[in-house]
Order: C-alpha cells, then sequence, then structure tokens
C-alpha cells in the first residue's frame, strides 16, 4: 500500500516536474462513510466437515479460498439549488455542486467548469477559480486562498464516501431579459490512467488501490450536474406564520406565557408577510391560502370575515376589497379558499403587505 | 545433534503431511462470479465466470465438493459441512443447498443453529424479531447418504459483496 502511493507521489512529482506548475490537491471535507468494501481487501473462505467411518469421527478443513476485491470508479455531482435567481450584470453568482466518491476506493478527480448558452451564457471566472465551501456554505465573503480551486491544475482526492462541496462563481451579462435562463455544468473525471475514454464496466488492469484491478461504472469516469440561472429582476416571498392564540383565558403568541393554548374553541390569527422585492414589477399579485374544513374528527374552521389586510378589515364576499372567501375541493376534501388579489405591483420601492386571518379549533 | 534434530523434525512433518493426504475425505472450496448478461434474444441470462473481477454488489457462488478418497464408506448421516459467511458478504436467501442434504443457518457464531424461520436477533433496540438472510453468520449442511468410496457430492450457497 505503501509502495503503491509512494509511486503515485512519485508520479505526480514527475507530472509536477514536466510542468513547472503547482497542484493543490483537495480532499474530503465530509463522508457518507465507505461505500463498500474498500479496493484490495482480501476475501477469504474455508470450509469444515465433520464426518465419522465406521462410527470413528473425523474432521477436515477445505482449502483456503481467496479473492481481492476490485475497485469500482463511481463519482456523483449534485447541483444543491434547482435554480438560482439573478439579475443582469451580476458579478459571482455561486451554484453549488456536492462531489461524492461513491467508489470503493481513494480516487483522484479532475474538475471541468462548462457554461452553456440556454437563453444567456454565464461568464465564468477568467482565472478558472472555483471554491471549496466552508461550512457547508457557498459565500464570497471573506473567502481565502486556501479555498480556491484551479480547475486547470487542482485535483480532488477523495476517500471511498468522501464529500466536497464545490462553489462555482459566473457572471451574468448585462443585456439579458426577465426569466432568461443560462446554465453551468460542473464534471468531475476520474484521474485514474485509462478512465477517460472507457466505456461502462470496462477495467483497468492494476490501476485501482493497492494494484487491484479498477472497474469503470460510468462512461468515461464521470460525473456532472448543470446549475440553472434564472434572471428575475423582481422577487415575491411570502412568510406564514402564527401571530396569536386565544384560548378565553390568555391571548398573545404561541408558546410564550401570555399565549393561548391549541385547545378546543381557542382562536388561532394566522399572518402572512408578503413583499416584493427587485427592479421589476409584478402583474396579478394574488395570494391564496386554502384551509380544509372541519370533519367530524375536529380540525380547525376558517372564521368567517376575519381577513385583515394590512389593519384594513376584510369581507369574505367577492366585493371591492381585496379579498373573496370560496369553497373548493381539492384531493376530494373541501376547503375554504382565501384569495387576496393585490394586483400589480412593484418591487421599487418594496411592496410589503401584511395579511392575517383567523381559525378555530373545533 | 542439531542435524539429528532437523532430520527427526522432518521425518515427522513428512508422516504428518503423509497422514493429512490420507484424510478420507478431501474437502474443496471454490467461488464463482454470477454475472448477468443479455443474451442475443434479448433476454437476461445469468451465468458463472470466474472470479477475478470482483466489485461490491457483485453476487458471488461459493462451492465445496466433498469427495471419498479412502476405501471405506462414510457413515450416512455423519458428513457435517460448516461454512462461515465470508467476511464482507451477505449471505442470498434461499441460496444454500446441495443434493441429499438439510440445510441450517447460525446467526451467533455457530453456537446454535435453526431453519429460517426458527432464528431469532435481538436488535439494538433490544427488540428480538425473525433473523433475515443477512444477520446470519455460519450455514451448516447434513449430508443424509453414506458416501461411498470415489464418491463425490458438493454444496452451495451464494453471497452479495457489501
Amino acid at each position: 500500500m505503501f509502495g503503491f502511493k509512494l509511486c503515485r507521489a512519485v508520479a505526480l512529482i514527475a507530472v509536477l516536474g514536466s510542468t513547472g506548475a503547482y497542484a493543490d490537491v483537495f480532499t474530503e471535507t465530509g463522508s457518507l462513510g465507505p461505500q463498500g468494501t474498500q479496493a484490495g481487501t482480501l476475501i477469504t473462505n474455508q470450509a469444515r466437515a465433520e464426518y465419522s467411518i465406521s462410527g470413528n469421527t473425523l474432521t477436515e478443513q477445505s482449502n483456503v479460498e481467496t479473492f481481492s476485491v476490485d475497485e469500482r470508479i463511481q463519482v456523483d455531482v449534485t447541483v444543491q439549488m434547482p435554480s438560482v435567481r439573478v439579475q443582469g450584470g451580476q458579478s459571482q453568482s455561486l451554484q453549488s455542486f456536492l462531489i461524492t466518491n461513491l467508489g470503493n476506493g481513494q480516487e483522484r478527480f479532475s474538475l471541468d467548469v462548462l457554461p452553456m448558452a440556454a437563453g444567456f451564457t454565464p461568464i465564468f471566472a477568467s482565472d478558472n477559480r472555483v471554491y471549496r465551501a466552508v461550512e457547508d456554505a457557498c459565500s464570497m465573503d471573506d473567502v481565502t486562498p486556501a479555498q480556491a480551486f484551479d480547475v486547470e491544475a487542482d485535483q480532488l482526492e477523495l476517500a471511498s464516501g468522501g464529500t466536497i462541496l464545490i462553489c462555482v462563481p459566473a457572471d451574468i451579462p448585462a443585456d439579458v431579459s426577465n426569466g432568461e435562463e443560462g446554465l453551468i455544468t460542473l464534471r468531475a473525471n476520474s484521474e485514474t490512467p485509462g478512465a477517460n475514454g472507457a466505456g461502462i464496466g470496462d477495467v483497468l488492469a492494476g490501476a485501482g488501490d493497492e494494484g487491484v484491478d479498477a472497474v469503470v461504472v460510468q462512461a468515461d469516469g464521470r460525473d456532472e450536474d448543470q446549475g440553472l440561472y434564472v434572471v428575475s429582476a423582481v422577487e415575491v416571498t411570502v412568510v406564514k406564520s402564527i401571530a396569536e392564540v386565544a384560548d378565553g383565558f390568555r391571548t398573545g403568541p404561541p408558546n410564550t406565557p401570555q399565549g393561548g393554548r391549541f385547545i378546543p374553541d381557542a382562536v388561532i390569527t394566522y399572518q402572512l408577510d408578503v413583499t416584493v422585492a427587485g427592479s421589476g414589477s409584478v402583474e396579478n399579485l394574488r395570494i391564496v391560502d386554502d384551509i380544509p374544513l372541519p370533519n367530524g374528527d375536529g380540525g380547525i374552521a376558517y372564521v368567517p370575515n376575519s381577513v385583515v389586510v394590512d389593519d384594513a378589515g376584510q369581507t369574505d364576499a367577492a366585493d371591492d376589497d381585496l379579498t373573496t372567501v370560496t369553497e373548493v375541493t381539492i384531493d376530494g376534501v373541501p376547503h375554504r379558499r382565501i384569495t387576496v388579489d393585490f394586483g400589480s405591483t412593484s418591487g421599487d420601492p418594496q411592496f410589503e403587505s401584511v395579511i392575517t386571518f383567523q381559525v378555530q379549533i373545533q | 545433534m542439531k542435524t539429528i534434530h532437523t532430520l527427526c523434525a522432518l521425518i515427522l512433518l513428512a508422516a504428518t503431511t503423509a497422514a493429512w493426504s490420507q484424510e478420507p475425505i478431501r474437502l474443496l472450496s471454490s467461488v464463482q462470479k454470477v454475472e448477468t448478461v443479455v443474451n442475443e434474444q434479448g433476454e437476461q441470462e445469468r451465468r458463472l465466470v470466474a472470479a477475478e473481477r470482483v466489485i461490491p454488489g457483485d453476487e458471488l457462488r461459493y462451492t465445496v465438493t466433498f469427495t471419498n478418497q479412502g476405501d471405506e464408506a462414510v457413515d450416512a448421516g455423519s458428513i457435517v459441512i460448516t461454512n462461515p459467511v465470508p467476511s464482507n458478504t451477505v449471505y442470498l436467501e434461499g441460496s444454500a443447498g446441495g443434493s441429499g442434504t438439510d440445510v441450517r443457518f447460525s446467526v451467533d457464531g455457530g453456537e446454535t443453529w435453526g431453519e429460517p424461520d426458527a432464528l431469532r436477533v435481538t436488535d439494538e433496540d433490544g427488540q428480538t424479531r425473525i433473523a433475515d438472510a443477512e444477520d446470519y453468520s455460519h450455514i451448516r449442511w447434513t449430508f443424509r447418504p453414506a458416501l461411498q468410496p470415489e464418491q463425490e457430492s458438493s454444496v452451495f450457497f451464494r453471497v452479495r459483496l457489501r
């Protein structure tokens, strides 16, 4: 094992010597635990027999059958956010990718960043640097040189099950329009000689840990995933919370000394904080909340005409105010649907509104 | 003097080896990999190949062959073959067999034996449950017939490499 690692170290020094470049090797920052029996492990078997001849008991051992476990080369790259909201001209917008060595040996990987045009093409950093996340978070604030991974030179070395979160920065072109999308791909390539160009199931003789064979289970011994950027000049957020509970004895925020308990007949006041931020505008901003009707087993019941929008009382009827309460059936279950229709709103200046309504515990 | 001691030791070793090679029963363990391939008809086909390239998740078939190389018959019902489930592998349910044998399993390193339905294990939370195939530590076959001179038979089981 030592000899093999020494050979790899010598090989690396030889590569460095020939290119004159200095390459950093990043190791895992987390782990799923070993992914199967470690490459190079010897699996042995020996059977034993007991028998008798004319009543005399004898025993016998079989040969010891032994084989060694080969190395499976397998890597996973998974983007952590389905999409990242960006604005035109934004610099160093980050996508995060979790890289996991799903093989059963120690493995080296190189990385490639491939910007792709969907609507627009994100601009990957000119210094070819991605960054190792700190405490599972991607941020360019206080980033240190030790976090910088040069995709042209540096490599990962991950133990079986080892993970590392990599942050990929890209600039967003200024001339993009609302809703336009851009993609960036991060690819991790096994650096075992022969993996590049290998087909699924190909065997790289003697290329695994401890000199065992390596089996490539992904084409080219690599995996990749795409991060999606979506241009959005405006962002709508809705935060729902319980403002207070009144149980006939106390009235106040839940889980506080003055707050009521969640007991039958207690009235819960829900609050929806609505925010529209950014330079763009939203047409037909409509906030909807569905509350199931109480059934025989209890539940909660909407308190009629209890909606308040920014201190203005609302009626349930479809009239001149912002609120309408109707009955709808969702998956066969009757609900009260509260709809607050704000119409067109702009994020500049920031739009904020507070909606409250009440339900009673049955 | 030293030479004589060495000579004696060699003679003793030769005698021991000769005695060993004359054991009536010869026991041979072998292993093969179970490979699933798609044949020309597009059907999945399982075949046994040499266990030369084995990675986690692969299925393996062990065969233990026993031969009576002595001059006398081995008593009926007396041959009991015991095989531990190899380390880093999991026994595959229903895979142990062999002509004329009764198969039992152990979940406690060979201390006690039973049929699958009779085996119990206690989980870390103290709950007792029926053992799963992956709880088995050992397999034991009892060969019912007598084994005549030059007669050969075998038992087998399959595992998956963790």
